[in-house]
């Protein structure tokens, strides 16, 4: 098996043989299609293909392999939805879809019966009620997508209810749902749903680049020939539902094969809140560039590269315009075997545009007391969610709201440094009312030693209640005490408290200045004693000292700047 | 100049020898100063005059020299006016229009030819005054100066006041200026009683001229009597004048009297009319008007006991009317009283206990069960036990249950909407609600409207909306929802806008207004004095706070208004906080200088209760003390705001000036100094504060609050501008604003402070630490931790200046005793609404003097 460079490489040197190799097998196609007996059931086509695949004894490349696509209609108790009217559908749909895309997919359509899979039936099915006997026999078959169809008769109008699972990596798509008030339009809606639910797969090729590449799924049988005046001419269907253009957004997913070289469901990985957003435009290669925009490094974001046997593929997110629940949680408990979800209450969600086209920040809101928020749908398609708590950040989400109804997040438990958080902020209202009360007695005292002996009376009553204040060492004291009650079990927590408290001293430090309080003794002292012109010359001494060190700080900042 | 000279060497020698040492230098200069001064203004008619007249002056007198030059000097203490001048020595004394008071003046008695006394120099230019008819009355002024000053006691001039009296008399009465006239006349009377005079016609004594004055004078005022308070004037004013003259004036009286009583009786029709017409409003009107006019009409009592039967009403002062009615908005006054009286809730409040409020569900009981104390049932009684209240299935209130808890809900408690895990309907009469954990007080949650607020107009409560009257006024009727109400039973209830907190004393102290909402507290000790008033406290005061808008980054659209950055700045906030000088304004401005209990000032959101065994102070944290006024701290807090913005300026443009360098863009900025620099970003300056939008409720009282407020601010540098809401509004309802002034009546401080902090409440950006002392509120389960987290609450809204919180305000009540059963100890004015009856005869038996017929069908 090549590897994706090497299929990389080879394209860029064969790509215009390829391309009349696929023309050619498109113009097969067709008039295989036109031979057929038109009754012939797909099922039936599908075995004819699978038989061309086993004759076939190498793997068609990535570009030129066609979706297997097969589609369960599932249609309600309605006594309206006859065996006739059921094969019908089941005809013109494949019709419907087979002409819409001829080639990049191959389209086999079943009716499930009642008591058939009948968990799947519901409009809020999720991933979980597809078991794995299921991924073993569309791994079997070589399904690619699945589709469940669901029409339902609502008397005055037929809903129908669509969701997309793609096998290869264990994803199901949002429900796409549509009211059809004319039923002569079923086959025609139930087909455009279809195509509208659709989520074209690219696969890794490359992750050792600053952004990953990626190759387009199909992409060398989207192209049709055309005629310009005498000339043909091949042209990529951009209008193909399997063709990705531009401004893609994809859900990285990942697979490892056994020892057997074969799939399990346990093997397959997603990764939560990353998505791979689309840097360059598909044109005329199948490559193309993205960027990994995920709650965690960029790097890691994709998981270790893995083996032979790891595959990593992209899968296109489509979403009908909707919400999605971010529900913020960690994990609490009295030990690590009694840990219970506790849902995050009152942390803000703020959203960035993920293309940094904006650089404002939008506030949405903050998580209930269930440690749930709507995320609504913004004016792109994917927002970049910033959860902060207090002053800090804690996690960068991508998400495509209405992709996913809900979302859950495990975050560190951080309610020790909150509370740690708001007491620091009391400490600090009191080191700056305190610096405030000092300046102020400190400069009222200055003022009224300088009036000489009529100001000592002042002097004195200021000096007692400076006297009263904190000072450095008693707020040291304070803030020493208080730090020890805070103490975390987590370290992490731990050093960012650590860390509140170290600022906090330093600030006390540089503005409750020892200095301050020696030289006011000193002032004080020589006024009780009758020695004004010892006055003023500390007064002096103090003007300018004050003044030095303000010329000193101004230089520094000057200096920084520079 | 050999006059002046002379005084000069005399003062310098003088000076030298019995004052204090100064060098000869000094003494040469002042002298030559002095001579030079000297010279040319040395007579008193050359000197600059004091403009003022002599008695508004301070005392002086003048020495005059036997050359005829005379100065202006300090009154000469030792000297005796009434004896003749010293021929021998020398006279000290100090000149008017020395700077230094230190300095004296030394002359020869022998030059000094006289001495005027400050009582000569008034009595003289009394004299000169009186000549003239003009300035007649400014003579009679001088002359009761000199007459009743006491600084002229045993020295005062002999005078006779008569004749300036009657010619002054006379004058002022010719021309017409009747109440001149009268002062004249009434001096006469009082110190020349009985002495006839001639010169104004029929006119001899004083007691004629009191009587032409008063007739005159009323008469000018009854023909202005197209405005009502004329009457009011001259009832005034005939009986100021009776007291003091009942004699002169006793015919006069009963002239007006009758004639007060036939223009009074003009209104009978009108007042037929309106009770033809069946409107009650109207007919009430008319009676105003004409108890305007004469409340003394002896047919009075008759009419009022008729409109009293036919329609019942009681007319409320109110301060502000409602705009919405809705009992849970604690911070708008009017929508809560008004909310009382239209609608019911699920539970009612009825008074604060030791374990917190207690809650009246008057469909049944409400039992606490489970084995954690997580379930609350409701047991619906007989429907007929009742009582006025809609009509509620186990159905409803189960939907009702969870419609408080769904958001987006009008019901929507979010605090409900936490703890309720599951409603379920048990049997007809039973509904189980099963809770995620237990609640200390889940009943305070449930005092839902039963009805959608969003309708202002509907009404399930005790009363409904009659009438929204053009003139402002709202007239309330029985609710008819709950079968028909016998009209002449229960009163009406009829609210009226009163803007001034005197006029609104006044009025209920005249009968005009039979209950206010609100007693303005500088009023109260009046009313408490008057036993026609009843004066009652609210079980609950109130809480006055500055709400911040506090911004947040990329909330709402468009750009921050300047004062953003500012406002989020908690500094800021503290400074602003330091400079409102607290205990002056509740304590002095807001009280009128009385002495009234609970008025103090608070450190955070919550009442301090109002006494020591109040139970609400259970939520505030005393360990917290209010900041102390000082402009100083205030100033050194804005300055510190100041740095810290321009710190972070700098930051933000260093940041911009390190992208666009990334991105290759060449960076020149030009310096203050001109000079342009590569690389650099240009001097950030200290910002200086904006100007603020303080908003406040329509009110007297909020408008002076706040413009006190704006003053103090004025005092740190801060400017700010007053904005006043729409009647009825408590909140902005757009962004352009700064500070809220806002009263809030916190019944139930655990269930309350969710109302106030967080995303369904007034302050919703709030800091974590904030949000996290809530949660913890959120999940108590005993009183001993409610009091502790709330504490702790009030501790970080402290540190947050989440709030700029004023003060507690004890709310009172008042009425006349004509209403019966409004209640003691109420929460809401029309707590007991239902019950409220009205005595036909207003104030008791006593006015009417007969047995008064009392409607009083329920006494609670």
């Amino acid at each position: 098996m090549r590897s994706g460079l090497n299929i990389k490489e080879t394209l860029r040197e064969t790509f215009p043989v390829g391309l009349f190799l696929c023309c050619c097998l498109l113009f097969g196609n067709a008039a295989h299609g036109q031979d057929e007996n038109p009754d012939q059931k797909p099922a039936a086509k599908a075995d004819a293909g699978k038989k061309e695949e086993a004759e076939e004894p190498k793997v068609v490349p990535w570009i030129y392999r066609p979706y297997e696509i097969k589609i369960w209609l599932m249609f309600d108790e309605s006594a309206r939805w006859t065996t006739e009217v059921k094969e019908k559908l089941e005809q013109r749909v494949q019709q419907y879809l087979e002409t819409r895309e001829p080639s990049a997919w191959r389209i086999h359509v079943d009716t499930l019966r009642w008591g058939q899979h009948d968990d799947l039936r519901a409009k809020d099915v999720s991933v979980d009620a597809f078991d794995e006997t299921l991924y073993d026999s569309l791994q079997e078959e070589s399904i690619d997508k699945l589709f469940l169809v669901r029409v339902n008769d609502q008397y005055s109008h037929l809903e129908l209810l669509v969701n997309e699972l793609d096998t290869t990596g264990w994803s199901l798509g949002p429900v796409f749902e549509q009211k059809i008030l004319d039923p002569l339009l079923l086959q025609h809606s139930i087909g455009s749903t279809i195509c509208d639910a659709f989520r074209p797969i690219a696969r890794i090729e490359s992750m050792l680049t600053e952004n990953p590449i990626l190759s387009v799924r199909a992409f060398g049988l989207m192209f049709r020939t055309v005629q310009e005046g005498e000339e043909f001419k091949s042209v990529a269907d951009k209008t193909s539902p399997c063709w990705i253009d531009d401004k893609e957004i994809f859900e990285p997913v990942k697979r490892t094969a056994n020892r057997d070289k074969k799939f399990e469901l346990s093997k397959v990985e997603q990764f939560e809140f990353t998505l791979l957003v689309q840097e360059s435009k598909v044109e005329d290669r199948a490559n193309f560039e993205c960027r990994v925009v995920s709650v965690n490094r960029a790097e890691a974001a994709l998981g270790r590269r893995g083996g032979k046997q790891t595959q990593r593929y992209a899968i296109v997110m489509r979403t009908p315009p909707g919400d999605s629940t971010i529900y913020l949680y960690t994990m609490r408990g009295p030990s690590f075997d009694e840990m219970e979800e506790s849902p995050l209450n009152g942390y803000e969600i703020y959203s960035r545009s993920i293309y940094g086209t904006d650089d404002s920040t939008e506030f949405l809101g903050k998580t209930d007391w269930r440690g749930e928020m709507i995320i609504p749908p913004g004016e792109e398609k994917v927002r970049l969610l910033f959860v902060k708590s207090g002053e800090r950040l804690l996690a960068r989400l991508p998400i495509m709201p209405g992709y996913k109804p809900y979302e859950k997040k495990l975050l560190p438990d951080d309610d020790a440094r909150i509370f740690a958080e708001g007491v620091v902020s009391g400490l600090r209202s009191q080191v700056l009312d305190l610096v405030a009360r000092r300046e102020v007695l400190l400069e009222r005292m200055t003022q009224s030693l300088r009036q000489g002996a009529s100001g000592l009376d002042s002097t004195l009553a200021f000096y007692e209640m400076f006297d009263e204040l904190t000072d450095l060492a008693g707020f040291q004291d304070l803030l020493a005490t208080t730090e020890r009650r805070l103490q975390s079990n987590d370290s992490r927590q731990q050093n960012k408290i650590d860390a509140m408290f170290e600022e906090l001293n330093t600030f006390a430090r540089d503005t409750i200045r020892p200095v301050d309080d020696s030289e006011i003794d000193e002032m004080v002292l020589a006024a009780k004693q009758g020695l004004w012109d010892k006055v003023q010359d500390l007064v002096i001494k103090r003007l300018a000292r004050k003044k030095r060190e303000k010329d000193a700080e101004a230089a520094a900042n000057q200096e920084a700047t520079e | 100049m050999g006059e002046m000279m002379e005084l000069v060497i005399n003062k310098t020698i003088e000076f030298v020898s019995r004052r204090r040492w100064v060098s000869i230098f000094q003494l040469l200069t002042l002298a030559m100063g002095l001579t030079v001064v000297g010279l040319p203004g040395a007579a008193i008619g050359q000197l600059e005059k004091d403009p003022r007249p002599y008695i508004d002056r301070e005392p002086f007198e003048i020495i005059v020299f036997a050359t005829g030059q005379a100065y202006e000097i300090e009154p000469m203490d030792k000297l005796d006016h009434n004896q003749p001048l010293p021929r021998r020595g020398k006279a000290v004394f100090q000149l008017l229009d020395e700077a230094d008071p230190e300095f004296a003046f030394v002359a020869p008695w022998n030059r000094i030819s006289e001495v005027k006394s400050y009582a000569k120099l008034i009595l003289e230019e009394a004299k000169r005054l009186e000549k003239n008819e003009e300035t007649l009355a400014e003579a009679y002024r001088f002359y009761n100066y000199l007459l009743y000053h006491p600084q002229f006691e045993g020295n005062r001039p002999e005078i006779d006041l008569f004749p300036i009296l009657v010619r002054d008399a006379v004058a002022s009465a010719k021309a017409g200026e009747w109440f001149d006239a009268l002062v004249c006349f009434e001096e006469l009377k009082k110190n020349h009683a009985g002495k006839r005079f001639a010169g104004l016609g029929d006119i001899k004594t004083a007691s004629d001229g009191i009587t032409a004055c008063y007739r005159n004078i009323l008469k000018q005022i009854y023909d202005q009597r197209a405005e009502r308070q004329v009457y009011q004037q001259l009832r005034r004013m005939l009986a100021g004048g009776l007291e003091r003259h009942p004699r002169e004036l006793q015919e006069l009286n009963q002239q007006w009297t009758e004639t007060m009583n036939q223009d009074a009786l003009q209104y009978l029709d009108e007042l037929k009319d309106a009770v033809a017409k069946e409107l009650p409003v109207e007919a009430q009107d008319v009676l105003r008007k004409m108890k305007d006019v004469s409340p003394t009409l002896p047919q009075l009592p008759m009419f009022e006991k008729r409109v009293r039967e036919l329609y019942p009403m009681v007319i409320v002062g109110v301060d502000q009317l409602a705009k919405v009615a809705d009992p849970r908005i604690m911070e708008s006054w009017p929508a809560r009283r008004t909310g009382r009286l239209l609608r019911s809730q699920l539970l009612n409040f009825i008074r604060q206990d030791e374990d917190g409020g207690i809650y009246e569900f008057p469909y049944g009981r409400i039992q606490l069960t489970g084995e954690d104390n997580d379930e609350l049932v409701f047991m619906l009684s007989d429907p007929e036990t009742w009582g006025n209240v809609p009509p509620i299935s186990s159905i409803e209130l189960a939907h009702l249950l969870e419609a408080t808890a769904t958001p987006g809900e009008d019901f929507y408690h979010p605090l409900w909407g936490r703890i309720l895990d599951s409603v379920e309907v048990t049997d007809p009469r039973t509904v189980k609600a099963k809770l995620r954990y237990a609640f200390l007080l889940p009943t305070s949650l449930l005092q839902v409207p039963l009805l959608d607020t969003n309708d202002k107009d509907a009404s399930d409560g005790a009363y409904e909306i009659e009438l929204r009257r053009e003139d402002g006024r709202i007239l309330y009727r029985p609710n008819s929802m709950f079968g028909e109400v016998d009209m002449t039973e229960r009163p009406r209830i009829l609210e009226r806008r009163l803007e001034d907190a005197t006029q609104a004393s006044e009025l209920i102290q005249t009968g005009a207004v039979d209950v206010l909402a609100r007693v303005y507290p500088g009023e109260i000790p009046k009313l408490q004095r008057d036993p026609n008033v009843v004066v009652r406290r609210y079980q609950i005061p109130t809480v006055h706070w500055l709400i911040p808008n506090l911004r947040r980054p990329g909330e709402g659209e468009g750009e921050w208004p300047p004062s953003a950055e500012w406002v989020n700045n908690p500094l800021f906030r503290r400074g602003l906080l330091y400079a409102i000088d607290r205990d002056k304004l509740v304590n002095h401005i807001l009280t009128n200088e009385q002495p009234l209990d609970g008025y103090e000032v608070i450190s955070g959101p919550f009442p301090v209760g109002i006494d020591e065994s109040d139970p609400l102070m259970y939520a505030n944290n005393f360990r917290v003390r209010p900041l102390p006024h000082s402009q100083d701290l205030g100033r050194v807090f804005i300055d510190m705001t100041a740095s810290q913005i321009k710190a972070m300026r700098r930051r933000e443009a260093d940041r911009e000036r390190d992208r666009r360098i990334r991105e290759g863009e060449q960076v020149e900025t030009v310096q203050a100094d001109g000079e342009v620099k590569e690389g650099e970003v240009a001097v950030i300056p200290l910002p200086k504060p904006p100007k603020l939008v303080l908003v406040h409720p329509k009110g007297t009282q909020a408008a002076t609050i706040c413009s006190f407020v704006v003053r103090y601010w004025k005092t740190i540098g801060i400017d700010a501008e007053l904005r006043e809401l729409p009647d009825g509004e408590s909140m902005p309802s757009d962004d352009n604003w700064d500070f809220v002034f806002t009263e809030c009546s916190m019944q139930e401080p655990l269930v309350d402070a969710r109302r106030i902090f967080g995303q369904t409440g007034l302050i919703r950006n709030i800091d974590a630490s904030v949000e996290q002392a809530l949660d913890r509120i959120d999940r108590v389960r005993n009183w001993q931790a409610a009091g502790a987290s709330l504490r702790n609450l009030h501790e970080k809204v402290y540190n947050e200046v989440t709030i700029l919180p004023l003060w507690q305000v004890p709310q009172y009540y008042a009425y006349r005793p004509s209403v019966r059963n409004i209640g003691y100890d109420i929460n809401s004015l029309y707590q007991n609404a239902e019950q409220w009856r009205v005595d036909v005869v207003p104030d008791g038996s006593t006015q009417a003097g007969t047995a008064s017929k009392t409607y009083t069908a329920v006494q609670k």
